[in-house]
């Protein structure tokens, strides 16, 4: 990776190690993602890639028995935060750091109170903001032209792809400037998953991308830099995939 | 299917059979001992009129309205509480306290209504006296809140049922999206739980009514209707106990049918309507 000297630095670990009970996930790691790339990781099954994602957005204190060590930082908004520490509040930090998930997970309500749910969340109430932010953030994931006449259809009843790109509209409305793909596509068929990708692709001019992924043609199409994961251990790859 | 499958299969059948008949049988044997009642006046003239033996009057009414006052006040109290309770256990209680919680709840549905009872009577009820009632402390007000206590252990356990019944991949996107426990519970949880939270709800209310001990040990057990909740009153439970320990054969022991009738048409409808909530279609949250 010929440019990472020169770009900028989002989330950096430093001899970082998780554990969950008797069961050391994550073996001092060091790593560094940069801003408006997308950074894939690969490795196999269990190895600790999802792990890793949550704590890139402190969703591992929701776990009580897991314990960290070590240095994980996110900057965001110009300021480093500490992603070690259990008791700093999360809220915010997850409003700017989103999470998809491997399986779609619309909620069990119409896709525009899907996309609105997280400024719900946040306080926001001004019907006329709402309204304009759902529609940018569908705009923005390819989704206004298919869903703008039945925003008020049960979200659940998309097809797959769809429902990954509302999830991923559900994230992006509320601006986030990192977001987390935990195998976004693993669940969907070819045409889906290569809808997908041409909006990640689009994404990373605003946002920072952290991808965990099986496929390695995947990786190739789309990541600047790519990290491998295996038995706990985070091994940045020599690659040629900056860009 | 083998034979000893379709023995297994009759047999059953046969017991699910002989339930259904046992309990319908029970309703029959109670309209006809409480015959002689209803050829004096008829069964809604038996439920809208007083307590006077003395007068010739059997009424049930005033147990009728104390069962009522105490069972909904009841409710009323054990209701948030329990609601309460269920979400600390389900949301908010450290993981490991949880089960330990969960299971002292379970344990608290099994403890005898007299070990209730005799705690009201020697704690609540002194409290009530010197405190806020004044007079025995033995009114409406004291048995309702023992038994919100007596019935919370079991609305809890129902309405952390249904909480858990919630897939937990809602409630993570909701965490990953930013939003807290609470935003989870009531945003996501409660509407899609509230069909499981409303049948604890109503089976908390049956046994609220059903129950004898603490009424008949709490209530006073006064036959006059009663005008506020620190008034005393008596349950139609608590009338089956106490006229059924000192007579047998007249009419004022026949009555004591009648009270088991509404109890078993009371239970019979909320029992009715836990099947029927069963069937409403989940609404939406957000």
């Amino acid at each position: 990776m010929t440019t990472a000297m020169t770009e900028t630095t989002k989330i950096r670990l430093a001899d970082f190690s998780f554990r969950y009970g008797k069961n050391e996930v994550l073996r001092q790691i060091s790593g560094q993602f940069f801003e408006n790339r997308l950074t894939a990781i690969v490795g196999p099954s269990g190895s600790g890639k999802s792990t890793l994602l949550s704590v890139c957005n402190r969703l591992w204190t929701e776990l009580p028995e897991a314990k960290v060590a070590g240095k994980a930082e996110i900057q965001l908004g110009g300021e480093w935060r500490d992603l070690c520490d259990r008791r700093a509040p999360s809220q915010q930090l997850r409003r700017k750091v989103g999470m998809v998930f491997q399986t779609p997970n619309p909620l069990p309500m119409s896709i525009f109170r899907n996309v609105a749910f997280p400024l719900k969340l946040a306080g926001i109430r001004d019907r006329e903001e709402i309204a304009q932010r759902v529609e940018d953030s569908l705009h923005r994931t390819l989704l206004w032209d298919e869903v703008k006449k039945r925003l008020d259809s049960d979200a659940r009843l998309l097809s797959g792809g769809q429902q990954q790109r509302l999830c991923i509209a559900r994230s992006l409305v509320l601006e986030p400037e990192v977001l987390l793909l935990d195998e976004p596509t693993s669940a969907l068929d070819r045409t889906a998953a290569a809808g997908i990708e041409e909006l990640l692709i689009g994404l990373k001019k605003d946002c920072t991308l952290v991808m965990v992924s099986h496929y390695l043609e995947q990786v190739e199409r789309l990541a600047d830099g790519v990290f491998e994961m295996s038995g706990g251990i985070l091994r940045r790859l020599d690659s040629t995939y900056s860009r | 299917m083998s034979i000893f499958s379709r023995i297994v299969e009759r047999l059953f059948s046969l017991a699910a059979a002989g339930s259904a008949l046992l309990t319908i049988a029970v309703f029959l044997l109670l309209l006809y001992l409480a015959l002689p009642l209803f050829e004096q006046g008829g069964f809604w003239a038996l439920i809208r009129s007083p307590w006077d033996p003395g007068a010739g009057l059997y009424g049930i009414y005033p147990m009728l309205i104390g069962s009522l006052s105490i069972a909904f006040l009841a409710l009323l109290i054990g209701f948030p509480l329990s609601l309460g309770g269920a979400f600390f256990i389900t949301c908010f209680a450290p993981l490991f306290l949880r089960r330990h919680l969960l299971n002292l709840v379970r344990l608290l549905t099994g403890v005898p209504t007299v070990v209730y009872s005799f705690a009201a009577l020697f704690l609540l009820v002194p409290f009530l006296r010197e405190h806020l009632t004044g007079g025995s402390g033995l009114n409406i007000l004291g048995a309702a809140l023992m038994l919100a206590v007596l019935i919370a252990p079991t609305m809890i356990i129902f309405f952390v049922d249904a909480l858990r019944r919630v897939p937990s991949g809602y409630l993570q996107a909701v965490t990953a999206l930013g939003g807290s426990p609470g935003q989870g519970l009531v945003y996501i949880a409660l509407p899609l739980a509230w069909p499981g939270i409303l049948n604890g709800l109503l089976l908390g209310l049956g046994r609220a009514m059903g129950d004898t001990m603490i009424s008949l040990m709490i209530a006073g057990n006064a036959v006059a209707l009663p005008g506020s909740m620190m008034d005393s009153a008596r349950t139609l439970t608590a009338h089956i106990a106490l006229v059924i320990a000192a007579d047998v054969s007249s009419l004022e022991f026949q009555s004591i049918f009648a009270c088991g009738i509404l109890l078993y048409l009371f239970t019979a409808l909320l029992v009715l309507m836990v099947r029927l909530l069963g069937k409403f279609p989940k609404r939406s949250p957000g």
